[in-house]
Order: structure tokens, then C-alpha cells, then sequence
């Protein structure tokens, strides 16, 4: 006998004075701690595959959401020309819509700002900048991977591809001039008065690719066709809308649902040691679920926004 | 006493979607349209039908032609059963449940005998107004017993689509009859609905009640009759341009359906139906209970909550045969759409940028212009006309519409050439003691002076603790100078009741506006700190402000912070903001403001709501506006131009014109002051006062003149001229003409009042000699030739020699001023290079923003070479990298998730393995 075995002997015998009624009958069953040991790897476990699964596949619903009530909203908006003219109007605003066959994208639509939170929503539309088809330089951002991964197709733009935005003055054609990775040279200048539209999103190397992007990847498309009048810019950049930058306003709510899950987890706990397997699933599961989900949507806002 | 009680509620209830527009609306009169018909209500039983109520129907709508989109038309009926259980808000999806209202609906196509009309095509906003289900046992709801309904249509699950989804599958398990009635959109799609739209609605469509949200309400109408069986409501007219779906447009007709419900006609014991599919005859009773009702409530009595009406009268089973058969239908025609010129797209537009005043004159002009293959495209861009001018100085675009002349003048010779003479004007949407809305209101510089100060405390907890406004009004329903001129109007705490909801733009309209209030001796000595006869003084943050101004600053920055806590304003105590700039909320446009006014939706964000479900979590919480008033009890302001009023339906205050009554006297009526209605009389009365001025090369509008001179008495002060400024100099030959064809265009033809393409909407003084203004429109004709020549000529304001007695048309004299010697002709063509100066330096009121120098300003990690430093064009070196923008972070997440995921279940299967051979040994 080992001296870890004689430990977990001791252990096992201490769990059996202390827990069970005198005269029950201990099954042949594995001691205490390493169930306790392996239910909290099997916690890991879970834990790990529940945000690479987040990732790639649950957080798309609230996107495919937000998008769909977003649609709705700049539809209306577009018709009754009361969509957005410059980028003053608060975080998570419809502003423009993109349509790009290329890359996968149809009909979706940008909000203003690229912090992690208005990502959540679709791509996102840089503060501080001209709307598209205004002069000067746009930038949009979206996400590679995560919330429904919109812009996680971006790369296979070649030059000359085309795609459109839709705002308030128009449909805007643009066509694609590069699809910049660091250390390549930037774009020829933007003639005075002309327009451009940056589109950007993450993007990783080989094994990565698809999943684990490292670094930033750019497409610059300039405007076919005329430009039209620009309104002063008014959206101001937080340090949350920089690029690859987590928010940290995600933080306060992650504490109270983190709180929320462990409540529900003991207490399901709890309730299975007076109560029945099922009842206890039944009851504490769904608010442990809950709590999961509310969880990780806000530490995912703690991650990189165009994760 | 019951009796009393049913009328006044149905009195509080008759208010439709918005006020009547005066009877002074400017322009010509429109068809109205009659239909009667006869509706009756059966009960079939052994064999025998009794009429159990007939009616005589008559309906009568004031416009069915040249209809454009979100306009309003003016519905009224009589002879209907009078209404009862009647809902605040006729356009809710809680109006359904009313018992005997009268339905009104949008439907593509046209009835006929041949191709009847299906409710398929009418348009409502909620799920459940085409879905009917339950979970009853027996199964027998009203219309299962409807006698008029094919036996198809009587069974358990009618009109369920093939496949179901899976929400559906849910929302619907275990109910025991649903009734589905799809959509089918004007593509042809097929939207089933079904409960909360579970199998697919129209993108327009809204899953839940949206009462009081800022969404434009619904169109369909459940309509009040009152205890005479008469009502009148005002109808929303969607055209393709707003509602895709639904799709009427000038080649899709459409039709107003009206379904004054009468009650489902019985045939409980199914003796229509084939022996197989009767009720069982214990089942009977049942259906004959469901369908044979007759209300639940008396006429005119209120609706209360969580009560609906009895299903077998109300209007949520409008579609069913026996209601649907009784419908009266109106045939629509639309209007070409506003964006016919971009569907029909022929060349490059011609754009004029500026005004929004000529917004509904440019929607009217623009296809008389695109649908002629002899002219061209015609595209009104809008922006603030301060910003125009700035445009068209730096020579960025080609030709504004303004309303005044530049601050400098333009570099080139331009002419400002009068095409349309419009104005501003108050609109509001105000109720009665007894719930109708107010027809005439009456308004002076100082009332208007108090809203857009900020002078009103609006809200008790503001008053309390802001001791520089302790004895003012909360808002203007309070103050006793409005009660004075006003009488019979309740007071009502509202916040938009405190303010004058105005465009938050630099705008010529807001300049004319503070112009008006300007010259009133009464608001200019109450801005500047005396106070008004009742002791209300101005806000202090607006004492002795100078005006006008062009864009209305809001400068108060009172916190009332008592009301800022938990649980009080959730969003003010996380985010103080000062309250009264909140209240006074203006936006972008005016065409918004016409419309927040139409539906009465409050725009003063004082609202806070709280999207996270953790209760006294403040993530998210946000200020919105407050939403629809709600009907019977509005009270809002607004500043409206004249055109949009005419056709959003709006009604429209008098402006006091001159008053002859002390500054310090205590009023108590309107006697001793003028007001004058922004009618075709009061308009034409001020547009006797427009004198030309050399200097600026227009005829500006002397505020302090109409004022003073007692002969202007009766001149509406809100006139305005919108100019269209073009220069005569550098535009090219091809854009000349263009130009100059557009002014001979709106010199004559444009001029001429009327609903059809090209002629001057509704909303619009035509320049003619009869309304005093030949003189413009001659000026206008002239400029078009200069415009044409592009010599750099300016021809004077005044015709030399014999005035024209009347605008004869355009007639262009031939006798232009000769190009000023030296200056080469067909200069450089703006339109093709627009000089945008390089880098800074362009002032503050540079509208473009600062195009080359914005390439480094966005997040793209362009480093600090961007940062904002003017850089010169040629300089910029090329070579630039692209910087490594890395994150590791990103790059690790998920491979370190999924590691972590991989060893703790390596590690839990190890333990556990070894943990079981330890027992084993």
C-alpha cells in the first residue's frame, strides 16, 4: 500500500463516520475526495468545452437576434429617412447595412461602435469616423469567431471584388483595393474628397485559423461612384472600441451572475442531499443554466473584441 | 348616471390618431368618397334565421386620390352599432378586443365581384389579430359557428401551414382549435403568422403589443362609434416606400376596408355543415354560447384591463366570414412614390442641396423632372441651410436652396432666385377638458420664448430644488398667460408640454423662429430678466441671450439630484445629466418633428429603462424618449415647416402679430392682440410686407417692421422665401442650362397649386401676381437665363422698367447684364472637381470633415504619424507598413479552453480509473 492509498483509506473511513447513519450499509464505492476531485475536473471540463462551444456556436443566437430586430428597425428607419446621418448617435445605434456576397455577408447590419458589447451585435461602425459613402475614411469592424463570426470571412477578398452599404444617403459601391496584413504597404492615397471604407476583423495562422485569430487583418475598398456631403463626425472612441481591446464593463455584471451560478450550483447541491436526483436537476439546473449564459455573455466582453 | 358615465367615456375615446387639420389648410380640395351598405347579424336554429340586428351603414372618406405615403386620411361613418369596452389607443393591439368597433384596414387590390378582396392581403401589425386559438374543450369558438363561413372554414384547425416550426410546435401544444390566417405579401410570400408569429410574419410586423413605444403606430384602426352610431377617425396611409409588404404604390392599387362589426350570424348547431362534421349535441350549447353573445360590456363603457370583449362581437375575429362579408371597401390611388426618380434612374442627378422647408415642393417637382426624357434628374439633397451655404461658398457643390443670403458673400456671382415662399410654423397636438383635440390655439413671442428657455420646470422634484424657477409653471398648460389666450384647455403634467420640440441642426427655420421672438417687445424684455405679469422669469442660463441664432443652444445644466437615486431614475443617478436639456430633446429633422406630433410621440428623454434583468443592476440603462401620449390627453409642441404640416394632417397654432395691450398687464382673454393662422390669407397678407433688397439680392423679412407697422397686422409671421442660389459663373454650359431650366420651371409651371407632378403641394404660397408676388417669380425667370448663360451675370432684383402686373409665366427677357469684362468663359467646372481645401484651416463650420486629413484619425493603429497634425498631401510618404496589430489573448482563448477541457477530463477519467483498481486490489 502506497501512502496515498493510505490516505485516501483514512479519508474514506472519515467520510464514513461522519456522514452516513450508523448501521448503513457502505456500498463498494469510490472514496469521497476523489469523487469530489473528479466532479470538480469534470466542472474544468465542462467549463472548457461550454466557452469553446459559446464561441463558435451558442453566441451566435443573440447575434442572429440582435440582427434581426436590428434589420427590422434600420428598415423602417431607411424608409422613413430617419436613419442616422453622422456617427452622433449612441453605442449600438443601426447605421449602415452590408451586403457582401464574397465573404458571406447578407444584409447585415453595422451598428455604431466597436467596443466588445456593440460587436455582440454585428459589425461595428468606429466612432469618430465619417458614415459610408461621406469622404473620407470609414472603418468597420466585426468579429472572427465569435457572435455568429460576421466579418470571419473578410480575408477572401481579392482586389477588384465588390460589396455595398446602405445608409441613409444611398447605396454605396465599393470595391475592394487590398486586404492588408501587417507589414504590407498601405493603400495609394485617398484623393481630397475621395472616400473609403476599412473593413477589419481577426484573423490567425494555420492550426489557428478559424478559431484562434492573433492578430488584425484590414481590407481597404475605396467608393465607386459619388461621394456624398459629410456630417461632422460626433461619435466619441472610448478605450473599449479599440481594436482587439476587451471591455471591462462587462465585469460588475460577470461578478453578480458568477455569484447567481454558484448560488444555484450549491444550492442543487444542497438539495440533493435532502431531495430527490430529478427534483434537484429539475429545479437547479435551468437557474444554473441561466446564470451560465448571463456569465459568459459578459466575460465574453472581456475578451477582444474581435475575437 | 350610468348613461352619464358611458358618454363622457365614450367622448374620452372618440380622439383618433390625430387632430382634424384646420379648414384653412392651404391648397386645393381633394375627392372625398361615400359607400353605404346594409349589414345585418342572423341566428340560424332549426332550420329557421332571425335577423337579431341590421344596420345602415354609410361611409365617407375625404381623399381616395394622388395618396402618398403616411399621409393622413380623414375616415367618418355612421350608422354603425355603437361601440362598447373601448381601449385608449385605437391602433393597439388591445383595440381588437373592443365589442362592435369599427375596423378599418389597408388592403392591396380592389374589391370586385370577380376577384372579392381577401383579408390575406390587409395589413395589421400583430400576430394575434390573424391568429385564433385555445385549449377549450369543447371546441367550439365564435367562428366555428360562424353560419356565412364555408364548411372548410368551421373545422378544429383551419388554415395551419404544412410544416410547422418547432416554436410553434411549443406555443401550440396542446390547444385544441387554432384558425390561422397568413399574409401574403406583395411579392407573393406567404407569412402564416400564427401565435406571437411563431411560423413567420412580415418583417413590418411586431411580435407583441407595442403600445406607447416609439415606433410610428399601426394603421389598422379598431374605430369608435358613438352611443348615434357615428364616428371619425383619421387613417394612416402606408405606400410601398414605407411598408414593402403590404406594397401599394401608383401601379399597385389598394383599398380602405371598413368592417363595422355587427356580430358573428350563428349557426351553433351546425346545420350548415355535413351530419359528420356537426357538434355533438352536448357540445352545442356550448358553441351556441360562444357564438350567439352580445357583449359584455355597454356603449361607451372602458375596456378594463386583462377583460377582453366577448369574441362572438369584438373586432379580434374581423376576418371571419360573417364580418368579413359586411366589409364596405373604398379604392385607393397612390401618388407616384418619392423615390420613383432613384428606381428610374436615368444619368447623373442634377442635385440642389439646402432647405428641408421645400422638401414636399422638391418630392412633387422631382418626377415632372426624372419621368421627362427631355430634362434630367432632379435630386433635392437636404442639409441645414447654414451648411449649404457654406458648401456652395467653398464651391463643393453646385446650387443650394437657402433662406438667407451668406454671412460673406459668394466668391462667384450667384443669383438667389426665389422658387418657393413657405414659413414655419407651430404645430401641436393638444386635448380638450373633454378629450378632443383643441382647434385653434393662439400663441405669442413670450409663450414660445418660455418653452425654448428651458423656463419651465416641468416636473415637481425640478421646481422643488431649483429655486431660480421656484415660482414658475411646471409647463405651459400651467402658466396663466396660455390659460388667458387660450381658455378651456386643462392643465397636464407632461414633459414635452415644457418645451417646443425643435431640430437640433443649424437650420434658417430656427433663425426665423428666434427672429419672431426677437422682435416681440414682450419676449425680448422677458428674456432679459423682467419678469412676466404673473412673476415667471426666465431660466437664468438663457438671460439676455442674443438672438436669433441659428442653431438653439441648450444651456441649462440644473441637477435636480434628490430625484437622481435608485430606484427613482435608475439612468440619472448612474449618469447625472442635466434634466431640463433632457425635457427639451430636439432632433435632426423637421419632417420627424411633423411626424412625432402626428402620433403624439413624446421626445423628451426623461425616460429610464433597465435591460438587465438583475434587479438594481444599472448595465444598460438608458434614457429614452417617453413615448405616445396617450390619446385624449396630449400635450405637445413642435416647430414644423408649413409644406410637411399639409401633408402629415398637422393643425397648426396662430402667432400673436401685434399686440396693443401693456407689457405689465394681467391678461385675461385675447382681446387687444392679433393672431393670424398660417392660412393662404395670412401668408399672402405677409407676403405684401417682402421688399427687395439690392444689398443681399433678396427680400428678407423684417420681423421688427411686421411688428410695428399696424398695417401688417394680419401677415402670418412665419413666412419664409427659399431661394434656390446657383452661381452664374463657372458652372459649365451642360450644368448651366440644366439649372437655368430648373428656375424657368419654378419661375411658371412649378408655381401652379395641385397634388400632380410638378405642381406646388399643399403648404406653399404660389408666386403668382394674384398672391402679390409677381415680382419673385419674374426675378426667378430671369435669373434662369443668367443661370443658362453662365457670363456672371446678376440681373437686378426689380425688372428694369414696367413692373409685370401679374407673373405672366416665365417670358425671359432677353436682356442680360454682359459678362464683366476679362473673365474667361466656361471656366472651371466645379461639378467635376470639387475644391476641397487641403487640411485644416477651414474654420470650425467646415462641414466636410476635414476629408484627407481623417484617413489616420480612425483606429486603424496608424500610429502617431496621424495624429490630427495638418499633413500636406504630397508629403505623406507611401512606403507606411502595416503595423503588427496582435493580440494574444484572442490567439490563446479557445486552445487554452479546450486544453483545460482536454486535461481535466484526461485527468477526472485517471483518478477516477485509478481510484477504482485501488478498491479492486
Amino acid at each position: 500500500m502506497t501512502a496515498v492509498d493510505i490516505r485516501l483509506t483514512a479519508l474514506r473511513r472519515l467520510g464514513a463516520a461522519s456522514g452516513r447513519r450508523v448501521g448503513q450499509r457502505v456500498r463498494a464505492e469510490v472514496p469521497v475526495s476523489v469523487k469530489v476531485l473528479t466532479w470538480a475536473l469534470a466542472g474544468f471540463a465542462f467549463v472548457g468545452v461550454w466557452l469553446v462551444l459559446f464561441a463558435v456556436a451558442f453566441s451566435a443566437l443573440p447575434e442572429a437576434h440582435a440582427q434581426h430586430d436590428l434589420y427590422n428597425s434600420f428598415r423602417a428607419q431607411l424608409a422613413a429617412g430617419t436613419a442616422p446621418l453622422s456617427d452622433a448617435v449612441p453605442e449600438g445605434t443601426p447605421v449602415a447595412l452590408i451586403t457582401a456576397k464574397q465573404a458571406g455577408i447578407t444584409g447585415l447590419v453595422v451598428v455604431q461602435g466597436t467596443s466588445s458589447s456593440a460587436l455582440q451585435l454585428g459589425p461595428g461602425h468606429a466612432p469618430g469616423g465619417p458614415l459610408p459613402g461621406q469622404p473620407g475614411v470609414s472603418v468597420i469592424a466585426g468579429r472572427a469567431t465569435s457572435y455568429g463570426a460576421p466579418f470571419g470571412q473578410i480575408s477572401v477578398f481579392s482586389k477588384g471584388d465588390r460589396f455595398d452599404v446602405t445608409t441613409a444617403q444611398g447605396v454605396f459601391h465599393y470595391v475592394v483595393e487590398t486586404v492588408r496584413r501587417p507589414g504590407d504597404a498601405f493603400p495609394p492615397l485617398l484623393a481630397p474628397g475621395g472616400t473609403q471604407l476599412t473593413l477589419v476583423t481577426a484573423e490567425g495562422d494555420g492550426w489557428r485559423s478559424g478559431w484562434a485569430p492573433t492578430h488584425a487583418v484590414f481590407v481597404d475598398a475605396v467608393l465607386d461612384g459619388h461621394a456624398m456631403v459629410g456630417n461632422p463626425a460626433g461619435g466619441v472612441a472610448t478605450s473599449a472600441d479599440g481594436l482587439l481591446r476587451g471591455d471591462t464593463r462587462g465585469m460588475y455584471p460577470l461578478v453578480l451572475w458568477l455569484q447567481l451560478l454558484v448560488v444555484s450550483v450549491v444550492g442543487g447541491i444542497w438539495a440533493r442531499m435532502r431531495w430527490g436526483l430529478w427534483q434537484s436537476w429539475l429545479v437547479a439546473a435551468p437557474i444554473a443554466l441561466a446564470a451560465l449564459w448571463g456569465a459568459t455573455t459578459n466575460a465574453w466582453l472581456l475578451f477582444p473584441n474581435l475575437l | 348616471m350610468r348613461v352619464a358615465a358611458a358618454i363622457a367615456a365614450l367622448a374620452l375615446a372618440t380622439v383618433g390618431l390625430g387632430p382634424i387639420p384646420p379648414a384653412a389648410a392651404i391648397g386645393p380640395a381633394t375627392s372625398a368618397v361615400t359607400v353605404r351598405k346594409t349589414v345585418q347579424r342572423t341566428f340560424l336554429a332549426d332550420g329557421r334565421t332571425t335577423v337579431v340586428d341590421k344596420r345602415n351603414i354609410a361611409l365617407t372618406v375625404d381623399q381616395t386620390t394622388g395618396l402618398r405615403s403616411l399621409q393622413l386620411i380623414k375616415v367618418s361613418w355612421s350608422g354603425a352599432r355603437p361601440t362598447a369596452g373601448i381601449t385608449p389607443d385605437q391602433n393597439s393591439d388591445l383595440a381588437q378586443n373592443e365589442e362592435y368597433p369599427f375596423a378599418l384596414f389597408e388592403c392591396r387590390g380592389i374589391d370586385s365581384a370577380a376577384h372579392p378582396l381577401s383579408p390575406d392581403t390587409c395589413w395589421t401589425q400583430y400576430g394575434d389579430e390573424r391568429f385564433s386559438y385555445g385549449a377549450d374543450d369543447p371546441a367550439y369558438p365564435a367562428w366555428r359557428s360562424d353560419a356565412k363561413a364555408a364548411a372548410a372554414e368551421r373545422g378544429a384547425i383551419v388554415g395551419a401551414p404544412a410544416r410547422q416550426t418547432p416554436q410553434c410546435t411549443s406555443l401550440l401544444f396542446g390547444t385544441t382549435y387554432q384558425r390561422w390566417l397568413p399574409f401574403v405579401g406583395a411579392d407573393g410570400t406567404v407569412y402564416p403568422g400564427g401565435v406571437q408569429g411563431c411560423a413567420g410574419q412580415a418583417p413590418e410586423a411586431s411580435p407583441a403589443n407595442l403600445s406607447g413605444n416609439l415606433s410610428l403606430p399601426s394603421n389598422e384602426t379598431f374605430g369608435v362609434s358613438d352611443a348615434h352610431g357615428t364616428g371619425s377617425t383619421n387613417f394612416d396611409v402606408f405606400t410601398a416606400e414605407d411598408h414593402a409588404s403590404l406594397g401599394c404604390s401608383s401601379t399597385v392599387p389598394c383599398s380602405l376596408v371598413a368592417v363595422p362589426i355587427v356580430g358573428i350570424s350563428c349557426d351553433a348547431n351546425g346545420e350548415l355543415l355535413p351530419a359528420s362534421s356537426r357538434p355533438a349535441p352536448a357540445d352545442a350549447p356550448a358553441a351556441a354560447a360562444n357564438c350567439t353573445g352580445s357583449g359584455n360590456f355597454a356603449p361607451g363603457q372602458t375596456l378594463p384591463s386583462q377583460a377582453p370583449g366577448d369574441p362572438a362581437v369584438s373586432g379580434a375575429l374581423w376576418w371571419s366570414a360573417s364580418n368579413w362579408s359586411n366589409r364596405l371597401s373604398v379604392p385607393l390611388t397612390f401618388a407616384p412614390a418619392d423615390n420613383v426618380c432613384s428606381l428610374h434612374g436615368s444619368g447623373a442627378p442634377v442635385d440642389v442641396y439646402g432647405s428641408e422647408l421645400l422638401v414636399q415642393a422638391t418630392t412633387s417637382w422631382a418626377p415632372y423632372f426624372c419621368l421627362n426624357s427631355h430634362l434630367f434628374d432632379l435630386n433635392h439633397v437636404q442639409t441645414p441651410e447654414p451648411q449649404a451655404r457654406s458648401l456652395l461658398a467653398q464651391g463643393n457643390v453646385e446650387a443650394i436652396y437657402t433662406s438667407q443670403p451668406p454671412d460673406a458673400p459668394y466668391p462667384v456671382p450667384t443669383v438667389n432666385a426665389p422658387v418657393a415662399v413657405s414659413g414655419f410654423g407651430i404645430a401641436y397636438a393638444l386635448d380638450n377638458a373633454d378629450g378632443q383635440p383643441v382647434a385653434h390655439l393662439k400663441l405669442d413671442g413670450r409663450l414660445l420664448a418660455k418653452l425654448l428657455t428651458e423656463s419651465y420646470p416641468s416636473q415637481i422634484f425640478v421646481r422643488a430644488a431649483y429655486t431660480a424657477l421656484a415660482d414658475n409653471p411646471l409647463n405651459i398648460t400651467f402658466d396663466p398667460e396660455f390659460q388667458a389666450l387660450n381658455p378651456g384647455i386643462p392643465a397636464r403634467t407632461a414633459d414635452a408640454a415644457a418645451t417646443l420640440l425643435t431640430v437640433n441642426s443649424d437650420s434658417d427655420v430656427v433663425s426665423a423662429l428666434t427672429s419672431y421672438i426677437d422682435a416681440d417687445p414682450e419676449a425680448r424684455a422677458w428674456l432679459d430678466g423682467e419678469p412676466d405679469p404673473w412673476g415667471m422669469v426666465v431660466n437664468p442660463a438663457y438671460k439676455k441671450i442674443a438672438l436669433p441664432v441659428d442653431n438653439w443652444p441648450l444651456l441649462d445644466t440644473f441637477e435636480p439630484l434628490d430625484e437622481y437615486q435608485p430606484g427613482r431614475n435608475d439612468c440619472l443617478y448612474a449618469a447625472p445629466t442635466p434634466y431640463l436639456p433632457l425635457v427639451a430633446a430636439p432632433t435632426a429633422r423637421l419632417f420627424s418633428i411633423g411626424l412625432d406630433l402626428q402620433f403624439a410621440l413624446a421626445q423628451s428623454q426623461t425616460t429610464c429603462v433597465l435591460p438587465s434583468p438583475i434587479p438594481g443592476s444599472l448595465a444598460g440603462a438608458k434614457l429614452v424618449a417617453n413615448g405616445r401620449q396617450a390619446s385624449g390627453r396630449r400635450a405637445m409642441f413642435g416647430t414644423v415647416s408649413l409644406g410637411d404640416a399639409a401633408r402629415e394632417g398637422l393643425t397648426l397654432a396662430s402667432l400673436e402679430s401685434r399686440s396693443t395691450v401693456g407689457r405689465g398687464d394681467r391678461i385675461t382673454d385675447a382681446s387687444g392682440r392679433t393672431f393670424v393662422a398660417p392660412d393662404p390669407a395670412g401668408l399672402r397678407a405677409a407676403a405684401q410686407t417682402l421688399r427687395p433688397d439690392p444689398r443681399s439680392g433678396t427680400w428678407p423679412i423684417d420681423h421688427t417692421a411686421l411688428r410695428t407697422t399696424p398695417a401688417n397686422a394680419a401677415a402670418y409671421p412665419g413666412l419664409m422665401v427659399v431661394y434656390a442660389a446657383v452661381p452664374t459663373r463657372g458652372l459649365g454650359s451642360m450644368l448651366g442650362a440644366q439649372y437655368g431650366k430648373f428656375l424657368s420651371f419654378a419661375a411658371a409651371r412649378g408655381q401652379q397649386a395641385g397634388t400632380a407632378q410638378g405642381d406646388l403641394p399643399d403648404g406653399f404660397l404660389p408666386m403668382t401676381g394674384a398672391n402679390g408676388l409677381g415680382t419673385l417669380a419674374n426675378f426667378t425667370a430671369r435669373a434662369a437665363t443668367a443661370v443658362s448663360a453662365q457670363q456672371g451675370a446678376v440681373p437686378p432684383l426689380v425688372a428694369p422698367g414696367p413692373t409685370p402686373s401679374s407673373s405672366s409665366g416665365p417670358a425671359p427677357t432677353a436682356s442680360t447684364t454682359p459678362a464683366a469684362p476679362g473673365v474667361p468663359t466656361g471656366a472651371t467646372n466645379l461639378g467635376g472637381n470639387p475644391q476641397v481645401p487641403v487640411g485644416g484651416g477651414n474654420g470650425p463650420t467646415n462641414p466636410v470633415p476635414a476629408g484627407p486629413s481623417t484617413r489616420g484619425a480612425s483606429p486603424t493603429a496608424r500610429g502617431a504619424a496621424s495624429s490630427g497634425a495638418p499633413r500636406t498631401i504630397d508629403a505623406e510618404p507611401v512606403s507606411a507598413r502595416t503595423p503588427l496589430l496582435g493580440s494574444t489573448v484572442a490567439g490563446w482563448a479557445l486552445p487554452l479552453m479546450f486544453a483545460i477541457a482536454i486535461a481535466a477530463s484526461a485527468g477526472a477519467i485517471a483518478i477516477r480509473l485509478r481510484a477504482g483498481g485501488s478498491r479492486t486490489r
